[in-house]
């Protein structure tokens, strides 16, 4: 325990006791390391891997399409290729490198030491790492995902696809994804409660706004690819028949729900870039970013817009003119707040003297670039063009010019921007420009002259074409053009590599920004900020060169270290004045073992041995529970000090702590899948082919009333629980008894189904709803045996508390889910009856 | 929901909202076939429904947006309130744009051919 010092902190006293607290083990501790700093850094190496076997399967597919008729590569082996080209851009690159970087920047940018969630941040890198682990392992294998990164039904399904590859594509990104929700949750949440004191909403740095938009859409837009995928492996593997025509499914619902996550996921990929150039320009330029309400407004404006322009990648399906007039016009709409945005990037460099540096160079080509992805994206937002360039190479080149121009420049300018944040080094920039020419000319070369190969009318995904379609010519510049832009790409690591061993050092904030990230030694220690700022002005205008040597004096808040514990000060969303003081777990190797076990259950899917899963999702269970063991930290019942004249309460004392935020925020993300379950059932009755069944099963009426009502039972114990201190173990057995019976009787009716759940999907729907609720149900059991344990251990009344308004916000949603299934399955019933008339 | 973040929001909540509705009426009335019912019978035809939506969300809308709300006690909570509140005009000028923009067509485009 570190003692209250009486005097002035020694400086490199508090560094030390800090770096004591916060810091890394070596060895085997390093997979404890839950620091924002280790997992950033980690997110982003890791990404930048991929990237390079994600660039290297781009040069296979330009080596075959360098020619007519070429013999480098059969149909089979280019299938997995291009697939998992795709698949690892996008999955495995582009969400997870920009999730490092606000990872690794956010607390910085904040004012603060950590994200709100430490061991969430690890436990998903964990399992990105292991999920890309087993794509790039069934790569090496030769079963890798060959349907294209889409997984269009039916060639994804078991009929055309018999073997695991399309598995392998469901499993592994299902589990990669659970990184990027975890991520959105970890990111929102420390937006909102975990910042510098004086930061109110109106003073966030430009990039935490970006953040909060791009994290809010991550959590709306993957549910429906997961829920996809699911529903997918289902009926690869329990013959579901969920995208079957001949069994009342569709595969267009496969392409609802794919690009209800995929068309959102562009701009989920552009708006961190565009964050990164909002934050970095106006630096560059030397004068304030123009705009910076508008800016929000328009982020704001793009976020809702995008999720109404899934069916542009649909026109040509067979969609009813009106229908098609919305998803048009919402695709050319969208084009208004990204323009806002270009133009107050444009009135910045107007107001302000630009530096031409390295960083500005990649913004230019960034500015080049996207413009022409924007345009061509307008053109193919209008039904008749979309009718004759659809599948065909214009599309290529179109998706390449938005996500190289909207992700690869700016990602390139953010790295030679902070780069000396990460090393302490500044660049040398000997081989920094050669390197940015040889990708810019090299990138339009490709792809510029792919559009007109497009144009020409050769369709996407062919493995060999016949020379005689006129396509040779235009294919060989774009293969050459793609040469040289790899080559760009290798000087750029090779600059990296130089800057790591022979960049100059420098003193602090090279670039003269007003942001806090500057205010901290480089490469900044594993606390961020000896102690913490109050902010006085927006805060990407202050004075860091002022705040640091202030800050790292110990003369913020939190500049004394308390009992070992990492402290963070947590604040009002709105008005940013402090309101908690927020402790954070420390170093575990928990978020290991807890990915460990998550990857198993999904290898034993992958492999087939179902038997084995319900082992494996127990163990996952176990982990978690094991996160909320009692450590050795004791949380005070009174008011602390915070610092500067300050007290606050600590956070389970809170009426907001940062954990009831993200319980409400999981439980947005879960209710988006479970509101595409029902909706996505509902469009199978109207749009699939072999409705209605001859037959639908249910239980009756009274039993599934009464199966819901006993769901909402479990709400009843909960509140009598939390009422006080004498009821709570009734309660929470209240709780426990009702989601045992309500378990077992959706058991049973699920099981009921099961017989003839693979003969229509109406069947398999029911049977997909009861089994959702199902899996909440026991998710509730954990939640009041975890709520008995501590009553019957008796931990600080303050703890029960917050664990069972956590626990009651559970128990309430699954009450709504069952009664919405019982409401679903009689609803299905009559329009089967009925026919819907 | 007071939320001042969810406030600065609604507009465009409500233009989802009119997105769904529509969308999902259209596609559930052309798949009935309700474009061919005698319009005497107890079923409206989709377009006047499909407008009475938009009309409805317009109305929404625009009622959002001409509310405004001052809660403010201090002058840092004022600089916040005008921030919100600045956003949210921006935000409630767009989705009105939006709304007239997107759903236009259901005034003369074919409902259910495609």
């Amino acid at each position: 325990m570190t003692e209250h010092p009486s005097t002035e902190p020694n400086p490199v006293a508090l560094h030390n006791a800090l770096e004591r607290i916060w810091g890394t083990k070596p060895g085997w501790g390093r997979l404890a390391a839950v620091n924002h700093n280790v997992i950033g850094i980690r997110f982003m190496l890791t990404a930048l891997v991929f990237f390079a076997i994600g660039g290297v399967l781009a040069m296979l597919i330009r080596t075959q399409l360098a020619s007519s008729n070429s013999v480098f590569m059969d149909a089979e082996t280019y299938g997995q290729v291009f697939t998992m080209h795709g698949t690892i851009m996008m999955f495995l690159f582009a969400i997870p490198f920009f999730e490092g970087m606000a990872i690794y920047l956010l607390p910085k940018l904040l004012g603060t030491r950590d994200l709100a969630f430490p061991r969430l941040g690890a436990y998903g890198y964990w399992c990105y790492l292991f999920g890309g682990m087993i794509l790039i392992g069934a790569l090496l294998a030769g079963v890798a995902p060959n349907s294209g990164w889409f997984m269009y039904t039916p060639l994804s399904s078991s009929v055309y696809t018999p073997g695991i590859n399309s598995d392998v594509w469901l499993l592994g990104i299902t589990f990669v994804e659970i990184s990027a929700l975890s991520a959105a949750v970890e990111i929102i949440v420390t937006i909102m409660k975990i910042r510098a004191p004086g930061m109110s909403i109106d003073r966030l740095p430009i990039f935490a706004w970006y953040m909060l938009v791009v994290a809010t859409m991550m959590l709306i837009g993957f549910p429906p690819l997961i829920l996809g995928s699911i529903l997918l492996e289902a009926e690869r593997a329990f013959d579901l028949p969920f995208f079957d025509p001949t069994r009342g499914g569709d595969p267009l619902l496969w392409q609802h729900l794919f690009w209800l996550f995929g068309h959102p996921e562009v701009y989920i990929i552009f708006l961190p870039a565009a964050g990164a150039i909002s934050t970095i320009l106006p630096v560059l330029a030397g004068t304030p970013l123009a705009g910076y309400r508008m800016i929000v407004a328009a982020i704001v404006a793009m976020a809702f817009l995008s999720f109404g322009l899934w069916v542009h990648h649909m026109y040509t399906v067979g969609i009813p003119h009106v229908a098609l007039s919305f998803f048009s016009a919402a695709s050319a709409l969208v084009a208004v707040p990204t323009a806002i945005q270009i133009f107050a990037w444009l009135a910045t460099l107007a107001h302000g003297r630009a530096r031409f540096s390295i960083p500005m160079l990649h913004i230019f080509g960034f500015f080049f670039v996207f413009v022409i992805g924007g345009l061509t994206g307008v053109m193919l937002a209008m039904v008749p063009f979309d009718w004759q360039a659809h599948d065909t190479h214009f599309v290529v080149a179109h998706l390449h010019y938005v996500l190289v121009g909207g992700f690869i420049f700016p990602m390139l300018a953010m790295a030679y921007y902070w780069l000396p944040h990460l090393t302490g080094r500044q660049p040398v920039q000997h081989l920094s420009h050669a390197a940015f020419w040889m990708i810019f000319v090299g990138f339009n070369v490709t792809f510029f002259f792919m559009h007109l190969t497009g144009l020409r009318g050769m369709p996407r995904r062919i493995f060999e074409y016949p020379p005689e379609f006129g396509w040779e010519v235009l294919n060989f510049v774009s293969s050459m053009g793609s040469f040289v832009m790899a080559m760009g790409f290798a000087l750029v690591a090779l600059d990296f590599i130089l800057v790591f061993k022979f960049g100059r050092p420098f003193r602090r904030n090279p670039w003269n920004a007003g942001t806090l990230e500057w205010a901290m030694p480089t490469p900044p220690p594993s606390y961020n900020f000896a102690s913490i700022p109050r902010i006085g002005a927006r805060a990407d205008l202050l004075d860091p060169n002022a705040i640091g040597p202030h800050l790292a004096a110990g003369k913020g808040y939190l500049g004394i270290p308390r009992y070992d514990r990492m402290e963070v000060v947590g604040v009002d969303s709105v008005t940013g004045e402090p309101d908690q003081l927020v402790v954070l777990p420390r170093q575990t190797i928990l978020p290991f073992l807890t990915a460990l076990a998550t990857g198993a259950f999904f290898l034993l899917m992958l492999f087939k041995f179902y038997w084995a899963t319900p082992a494996a999702l127990a163990l996952v269970i176990l982990c978690f529970c094991l996160w909320s063991r009692p450590g050795n930290a004791s949380f005070e019942k009174d008011m602390v000090s915070i610092g500067l004249g300050e007290t606050v309460p600590v956070h389970i004392q809170s009426a907001a702590p940062p954990s009831y935020l993200a319980m409400v925020l999981t439980l947005i993300g879960d209710a988006t899948l479970y509101i595409s379950l029902l909706f996505g059932c509902l469009f199978l009755w109207i749009s699939a082919p072999n409705w209605p069944p001859q037959d639908l099963p249910r239980p009756d009426v009274i039993s599934l009333m009464g199966a819901a009502a006993l769901v909402a039972l479990s709400s009843v114990g909960n509140r009598m629980a939390r009422k006080s201190a004498r009821m709570s173990l009734a309660g929470n057995m209240v709780s426990l008894a009702a989601h045992l019976a309500s378990t077992a009787l959706f058991v049973s009716f699920a099981s009921d189904l099961t017989p003839s759940a693979s003969s229509h999907a109406a069947v398999a729907s029911l049977f997909a709803t009861f089994v959702y609720v199902v899996l909440h149900s026991v998710a509730g059991l954990v939640f009041s045996t975890h709520a008995i344990w501590r009553d019957l251990g008796n931990h600080d009344r303050a703890l029960q508390d917050l664990d069972l308004r956590i626990g009651g916000l559970w128990h309430d949603f699954t009450a709504g889910a069952a009664f919405a299934a019982a409401g679903f399955c009689l609803l299905l019933d009559s329009l089967v009856k009925t026919g819907g008339a | 929901m007071r939320h001042p973040l969810f406030l600065m929001i609604l507009t465009f909540i409500v233009w989802s909202g009119i997105f769904l509705s529509v969308y999902a009426m259209q596609a559930t009335a052309c798949s009935m076939g309700w474009e061919t019912i005698d319009g005497a019978t107890w079923r409206l035809s989709p377009r006047p429904v499909l407008i009475a939506i938009v009309g409805a969300g317009v109305i929404s809308i625009a009622a959002l947006m001409l509310r405004h709300r001052k809660t403010a006690s201090n002058a840092s909570e004022e600089r916040t309130s005008v921030f919100l509140e600045g956003v949210r005009a921006y935000l409630a000028v767009a989705a009105l744009f939006a709304t007239g923009f997107c759903f236009v067509g259901v005034l003369w485009l074919t409902i259910c051919s495609p």
